[in-house]
């Protein structure tokens, strides 16, 4: 290469480099400070400072086993019962649908397909109840109206259940035992609480309500104290009352929109003050109150038959929408619970489950919560559709 | 002898003033003292105040001394007012409070808080479904009963007087033995305030309560229905979507007074604001049905009244969408 090419190439570089600086003079400053300063710095963080580790690649799980809270019917349900388990038989869930009052029974523990025990339809049938055992069976007619007839099934191994009508208008009932119905019937100056044998179909009274917005609550047996309460509302104040062999006596709980659920030892009860709902418990035996650690809500909970100090409750939040419990009974809320379990004495609460989180986002409304002899599973409805759910314990 | 007998007058005169003036003052104070308690009635195992209402004493220096079931609370020794705690059902509570002069002498007053429950029991004869497990609300002009029972109705209420004033005006002319059922027709206004007295046999008052009781206006819901289910107990949003062909909509109307929900002066369903006949035999349903194909929406409107009592009525709407 000669001198002159080597001047050429040397004096090309030096315009290029100039021609740069010179650029870099006019066009080259920054127009803000912020173009100046480390986006990743404390003062820029319009893209975040933290470095994000790359996810880790999770296995897709998949559950062999069935869940341990599980929707057992696609029906509507009306009553439902668990029997124990014996020598000549699993531990089986009775239940009856709605509508039709057919009556159903499946092993929740097992896969085994349901088995239909009626072939009487009971038209509009809207409520049930069973006996412990599951052998008899009352079934409400009529779910446009406030009182219906009742219809009595007794389980024949062979043919299933057979039904008898009461021939009697009633507002409410209970199949107490194995042996004994509890019906409800208006009369002129109050509400006649009936018990009835149901071996040798022989009824007596058992002690009149004097008036009528009245909710039951009986013992296990007729000879038990039964409780009734006034029916709430938000804007009334309500009572708590004592039957004792037809004796009623007044029990020291009361207070607006009162709710309240009847355990052997304890009245859980939800009062509105200051427009909050304020639950508490009452003590029968030392007639004494503690506060409730969770909002009761007498149709979400359950009493265990193993421990007289313990009752399962359900519940969404520790705060209730203005108008509780109106809103809801109307159906113009609804709740997404949790279970949880309430020692009565120590008025401690520890959580079950969280229904929505368990079942994958499905909304359960809890209601007519039981749970049976064995205390193997808890049993209930969902208000939203009515379907039988259980979880087990 | 005139004279001595005139001295000896002048003499006595002070001593015979003295022997008149004493009685005198000692009726003068038990007369003037009270023990007062707030409240009036206190409930059993509730708490309450008890104050010394001594302002028409002449001594107002005077020491006090408060007696519990013949026990000192040495705790409210000169306090005017003391709190305590009612017994339970039938466990009565003696205040014995004795006032000390500071010239020597003293003056006693005794109360004894026998604790009642006196529940009065509201139910509104207003409709609500029948798968509704709260109460009914009273609205303008809906009859209202009211049950009081005294300690849950241990006490037979035919042994006591009972006095019913509705917004100050005595019910049923006046207090009436064993009356403790009542009924009235919801007047005007945003409330109307109840007032009990309760007496006993010899006409002593034993327990009274004073409450308002809000009026609400009807309102309506609707609710889908099915002749196999019944109601769903769920109610229905604004927007309805009809799965499959028809679907049939209860309207429920909460709180309408029963002889207006039975015997209605008006009742109407329009579809898209025409007028519909309803045929169905409830005349609070109406059954909806699609024309083969068809998609769109249909605004469905309801009202109930009675047309004496215009506020009596509810009335509303909901839309289909199918």
């Amino acid at each position: 290469m000669s001198q002159r090419t080597y001047i050429i190439i040397a004096t090309l570089i030096i315009i290029l480099l100039l021609a740069v600086w010179l650029y870099l003079i006019f066009f080259g400053t920054p127009k803000s400070p912020s173009e100046i300063w480390n986006p990743f710095g404390p003062a820029g963080e319009e893209e975040g400072g933290e470095i994000i580790p790359p996810e880790p690649v999770v296995p897709p799980v998949v559950n062999i086993e069935r869940p341990r809270l599980r929707q057992l019917t696609t029906k509507p349900v009306i009553g439902f019962t668990e029997t124990p388990a014996d020598t000549t038989s699993p531990l089986l869930v009775y239940y009856a649908e709605a509508g039709n009052g057919n009556i159903y029974t499946l092993n929740p523990f097992t896969t085994e397909e349901e088995r239909r025990l009626s072939n009487t339809t009971l038209k509009e049938a809207s409520a049930a109840s069973f006996s412990t055992n599951g052998k008899t069976v009352a079934v409400r007619l009529e779910n446009d109206r406030r009182v219906g007839e009742l219809s009595i099934g007794t389980l024949n191994d062979e043919i299933g259940y057979e039904f008898y009508s009461l021939e009697k208008p009633v507002s409410d009932f209970k199949v107490l035992n194995a042996n004994e119905l509890v019906f409800v019937t208006a009369t002129s100056t109050g509400l006649l609480n009936t018990v009835y044998n149901l071996t040798t179909k022989q009824e007596k009274p058992l002690f009149t309500v004097p008036f009528f917005e009245a909710r039951m609550e009986w013992g296990t047996s007729s000879s038990d104290s039964h409780y009734v309460f006034t029916k709430p509302t938000y804007l009334f104040e309500g009572y708590a009352y004592k039957f004792t062999k037809s004796v009623m006596s007044r029990v020291p709980v009361s207070g607006f929109g009162l709710i309240a659920f009847n355990s052997p030892t304890h009245i859980a009860y939800t009062k509105i003050e200051n427009l909050m709902a304020r639950s508490s418990l009452y003590n029968k035996l030392s007639d004494s109150h503690i506060e409730s650690p969770i909002i009761i809500v007498p149709d979400k909970c359950t009493a265990s038959q193993k421990d007289t100090n313990t009752i399962w409750c359900a519940v969404e939040g520790n705060t209730m929408p203005a108008e509780f419990p109106d809103n809801w009974y109307r159906g113009l809320i609804s709740f997404k619970d949790s279970i949880w379990k309430v020692d009565l004495l120590t008025g401690q609460a520890s959580p079950v489950v969280d229904t929505l989180e368990e079942s994958g986002g499905r909304e359960l409304d809890i209601i007519n919560m039981s749970v049976g002899e064995s205390e193997r599973a808890l049993y209930f409805i969902n208000k939203n559709d009515n379907t039988l759910w259980m979880y087990e314990l | 002898m005139k004279y001595k007998s005139l001295l000896l007058v002048l003499v006595l005169i002070p001593f015979l003033s003295l022997h008149a003036q004493s009685p005198v003052t000692l009726d003068y104070g038990e007369t003037q003292l009270a023990i007062d308690l707030e409240p009036a009635f206190p409930e059993p195992l509730t708490e309450f105040t008890a104050t010394a209402n001594d302002y028409g004493l002449p001594i107002q220096g005077s020491g006090m001394r408060w007696f519990i079931d013949g026990e000192l609370l040495s705790t409210a020794v000169n306090q005017r007012s003391i709190k305590l705690t009612s017994g339970k059902v039938g466990q009565t509570t003696k205040i014995k409070l004795v006032i000390d002069y500071p010239g020597g002498g003293n003056l006693t007053k005794e109360k004894v808080v026998a604790p009642l429950f006196l529940d009065v029991i509201i139910e509104p004869q207003t409709r609500v479904p029948a798968f509704y497990k709260g109460r009914p609300l009273p609205s303008i002009d809906s009859a209202v009963n009211l049950t009081a029972l005294v300690n849950g109705n241990a006490i037979p209420p035919a042994s006591l007087l009972y006095t019913w004033r509705l917004n100050g005006k005595v019910l049923e002319g006046g207090s009436i033995r064993g009356r403790n059922v009542v009924t009235f027709s919801m007047p005007q206004g945003q409330y109307a305030t109840i007032n009990l007295d309760v007496r006993n046999a010899t006409g002593e008052p034993i327990a009274r309560r004073i409450f308002d009781l809000f009026k609400v206006n009807p309102d309506l819901l609707f609710y889908e229905s099915s002749g196999f289910y019944g109601l769903k107990q769920k109610a229905a949003r604004a927007e309805v979507s009809l799965i499959g062909n028809s679907i049939t909509m209860r309207a429920e109307p909460y709180n309408l007074d029963v002889k207006t929900y039975n015997n209605p002066d008006f009742l109407e369903w329009s579809i898209n604001g025409v007028t519909n006949p309803n045929s169905a035999s409830n005349p609070y349903e109406v059954t909806l049905a699609t024309e083969g194909g068809l998609s769109g929406k249909t605004s469905v409107d309801f009202h109930v009244r009675n047309t004496v009592q215009l506020l009596q009525g509810a009335q509303g709407g909901f839309r289909v969408s199918y």
